[in-house]
């Protein structure tokens, strides 16, 4: 059985279009999380990335709650979770490029998912010297440039999305080694990869098998009530 | 460079966009790399290095500036 789910959304439907279509179904601590964003379309991501896990948790993991019937909290750690009228528990854990939208959700395991584009003028030898430790500097001895770029997207994201699972400061965890991540088999790294953009889930291994769906958010938009 | 210019050119945003209640709440701009390279560029242009903690408080432009002024270093 399926423990965690995980969507990628292609971004490629008006995201105002969706606010105005689904503001409703959000709650008290969403809207107000969505009103600090300063721009309109930081409004309009925001807005989008906290509707579509409620549509889905709908449509997917309990058709008998609807999209506003669920409560959204944060954990202590700062980690997201939906809590349907029934009780049933889904961990969730977002990332975003300007593309896509990752969302990824779990009944019985902590998760985090991170998701990043490789940037030519992001200056990573300049990060990994500064931030990892020696042992994750070593990986990059010899290594051309453009090789270089993706084992630090691999090793970013992975620690991204450990520190969203377990409610580590990302600070912290920078300064773990990749190996360490996995602490001894309790936690689980998987990466899905492009030629342009490096995805990292990091979930229980008691989390996992999970399933991996890439929808539109035009398609979600069209679940809307 | 004034800090919110300093940090504008980062996140490569605007500089009004920038004011003291900016944060990685309120700008989406603000993630993760760009964090770190925020902390470089800042350590950079003010010849002072954080500590881990330091980075993980660094999280709005007021907290910042709160950081530097209690090196003594005014922006």
């Amino acid at each position: 059985m399926t423990q965690a789910q995980i969507w990628v959304l292609e971004i490629d439907a008006d995201l105002n279009q969706c606010y105005q279509k689904g503001h409703q179904v959000l709650g008290a601590l969403e809207q107000a999380e969505i009103g600090m964003y300063q721009t309109i379309v930081d409004k309009g991501l925001a807005s989008f990335s906290r509707i579509v896990p409620r549509v889905l948790a709908s449509v997917f993991i309990d058709c008998s709650v609807l999209p506003h019937e669920w409560f959204f909290g944060r954990t202590v750690h700062g980690g997201r979770y939906l809590r349907g009228p029934s009780g049933l528990i889904l961990n969730i854990s977002l990332a975003d490029t300007q593309k896509f939208i990752v969302i990824s959700m779990s009944r019985s395991s902590d998760i985090g998912v991170d998701i990043d584009t490789i940037s030519h003028d992001l200056n990573w030898r300049d990060i990994t010297t500064r931030f990892f430790p020696p042992c994750d500097q070593k990986l990059f001895d010899d290594l051309p440039d453009s090789m270089g770029a993706q084992i630090f997207m691999m090793i970013w994201t992975a620690k991204e999305a450990f520190a969203k699972a377990t409610g580590i400061k990302f600070a912290n965890v920078l300064k773990k080694s990749l190996s360490g991540l996995t602490d001894n088999g309790q936690w689980s790294i998987t990466w899905f990869r492009d030629d342009v953009n490096t995805l990292a889930l990091c979930a229980h291994p008691n989390g996992l098998p999970f399933t991996l769906k890439k929808i539109s958010a035009a398609s979600v938009i069209a679940l809307l009530p | 460079m004034s800090l919110k210019k300093l940090i504008a050119t980062v996140l490569r945003v605007e500089d009004e966009k920038i004011t003291d209640e900016t944060s990685t709440k309120t700008l989406k701009a603000w993630n993760s790399t760009k964090h770190v390279e925020l902390v470089m560029a800042v350590e950079k242009q003010y010849g002072i290095r954080f500590t881990t903690p330091e980075i993980i408080s660094l999280q709005s432009v007021r907290q910042i500036e709160e950081m530097l002024s209690n090196r003594g270093i005014q922006v």
